[in-house]
């Protein structure tokens, strides 16, 4: 077997002794099983031959095992992150109800029921905690007023944001996969929307905001509507059924040096499906 | 070409560490979600991922590569194909992809992306062996002399580095053919 291999070995480095190599040959035209060997062979020498991609497999293997997926170990866009959150707002919430029905009211005082206590917040909530979930948070009445807050620097990263790009698609009925740029005034949009959901005609939108935390999503600098063709008739099955669609969006947006997102959603629906980020 | 879009088609020609780690952080979070919303895991879409990346780095190897679309549509590109076509094989071809819904974005993709599938069986293979055949069949192959090989590997003797040889190279021929998709291969 030892040799055989090394007669195959020497055939395919072209090292095999001028006879040798002719009758090897007559041999592969009627020894079927021996020819796929020798195939066999070639093949993974060709494969595992390659000393630039050997390179190259070593490194990404490296980067791959030392990558950290955003979200882990805290960072934004860590969901269990935020369902512990919720959690312990729960947690508080209970805890407050149980303390007013069951700790006696001072006599004189008219039952009111105590103001729920606020957690104190973290330097990193503001990160984690998505967007509808901070507009309950805020208490709309004899609420202290939140002291002004300076203008964040153009090209700040807006926490709240980047927690949702890291986190696109956003959707699971309407898969997105979004290239966005910003070149002088142009802003174009381009990607593919994968859904078993939209319906023709069905309105896809884009709003356009800075980065200031204040103006997401009341303030937004510009909104317009995608252009959304379908890819193919037939859905493929593969992907449960979900049709491809090419989205295509154009403007000419005057806007000064800084970091912009853009928010896509479905017209009508709350759900933002992909929010990414273009730079001037 | 976007200067985003050429400096991750440089660190890929150029195997940059630093690059490929910026792509890494920048694309793969997408791709795993995309992954994770057909039916796989984190583990798959850094498999695709990596497959998709060592794609790119083929055809740019073979020297005329042109972008036609931004970086990351054909990168997502890739990654849908390869995974469409492992959910395909996993389902033992239950599930089909229609031709004109695969990405054919950049002209000779799909023979790479064939290609691709195929030296898979190979790589992983390959991968199981343990370590001192790894290192030994990787000289081998890089046609390093087996007296250096032997020398390098601190053998006693050539005879028993071939002989070493032999035995790793027979371990990884089995594994191959021990593998589902290899019979599937050879009657291409």
């Amino acid at each position: 077997m030892q040799e055989q291999y090394e007669r195959i070995e020497a055939y395919l480095d072209g090292t095999l002794p001028e006879p040798e190599r002719k009758a090897f040959e007559a041999e592969l035209e009627g020894d079927k099983t021996l020819a796929a060997e020798v195939e066999l062979h070639r093949r993974v020498h060709r494969t595992l031959g390659n000393a630039d991609e050997w390179a190259f497999r070593r490194n990404l293997e490296a980067i791959s095992e030392a990558y950290e997926a955003p979200g882990e170990n805290g960072k934004p866009g860590n969901r269990s992150a935020l369902r512990l959150l919720l959690g312990i707002l729960i947690l508080i919430t209970v805890a407050s109800l149980l303390y007013y029905f069951f700790m006696p009211a001072p006599d004189a005082e008219p039952a009111e029921p105590p103001a729920i206590e606020q957690p104190a917040p973290s330097p990193t909530a503001p990160e984690e905690v998505p967007e509808e979930e901070a507009v309950e948070e805020t208490t709309p009445s004899n609420a202290p007023e939140a002291p002004p807050v300076a203008n964040t620097p153009p090209n700040q990263p807006n926490p709240a944001l980047e927690a949702l790009v890291a986190a696109s698609p956003l959707s699971t009925t309407y898969e997105l996969a979004i290239e966005a740029r910003l070149s002088g005034q142009n802003f174009t949009l381009e990607g593919e929307m994968l859904s078993a959901q939209y319906e023709d005609g069905q309105s896809v939108i884009l709003t356009l905001f800075d980065n200031q935390p204040d103006n997401y999503p009341y303030a937004p600098l510009h909104t317009g509507e995608i252009q959304v063709m379908e890819i193919d008739e037939d859905a493929p099955i593969a992907f449960a059924a979900k049709k491809a669609y090419f989205l295509t969006y154009e403007a000419a947006l005057d806007l000064p040096a800084g970091l912009y997102y853009y928010v896509i959603r479905v017209d009508g629906e709350a759900e933002a499906l992909w929010v990414g980020k273009v730079e001037r | 070409m976007r200067p985003a879009d050429e400096h991750y088609i440089n660190a890929i020609r150029n195997n940059d560490r630093k690059g490929l780690q910026q792509l890494y952080q920048e694309f793969l979070p997408r791709i795993s979600a995309f992954i994770r919303k057909n039916g796989g895991k984190d583990a798959d879409a850094k498999d695709v991922f990596q497959d998709a990346l060592i794609v790119i780095f083929k055809k740019v190897q073979e020297g005329d590569f042109q972008l036609t679309s931004g970086f990351y549509t054909l990168l997502y590109g890739i990654c849908r194909n390869l995974w469409g076509n492992r959910l395909q094989k996993k389902s033992g071809n239950e599930v089909s992809i229609p031709e004109d819904y695969k990405y054919t974005g950049e002209a000779g993709l799909s023979q790479l992306l064939e290609q691709q599938e195929e030296e898979q069986i190979f790589w992983d293979a390959f991968r199981q062996l343990g370590q001192d055949c790894q290192q030994l069949l990787q000289w081998f192959f890089a046609k390093v002399k087996m007296a250096e090989i032997a020398e390098r590997m601190e053998y006693s003797s050539v005879g028993y580095a071939k002989k070493r040889k032999f035995q790793c190279k027979e371990q990884l021929i089995q594994r191959v053919k021990a593998d589902a998709r290899y019979s599937e291969l050879m009657n291409n």
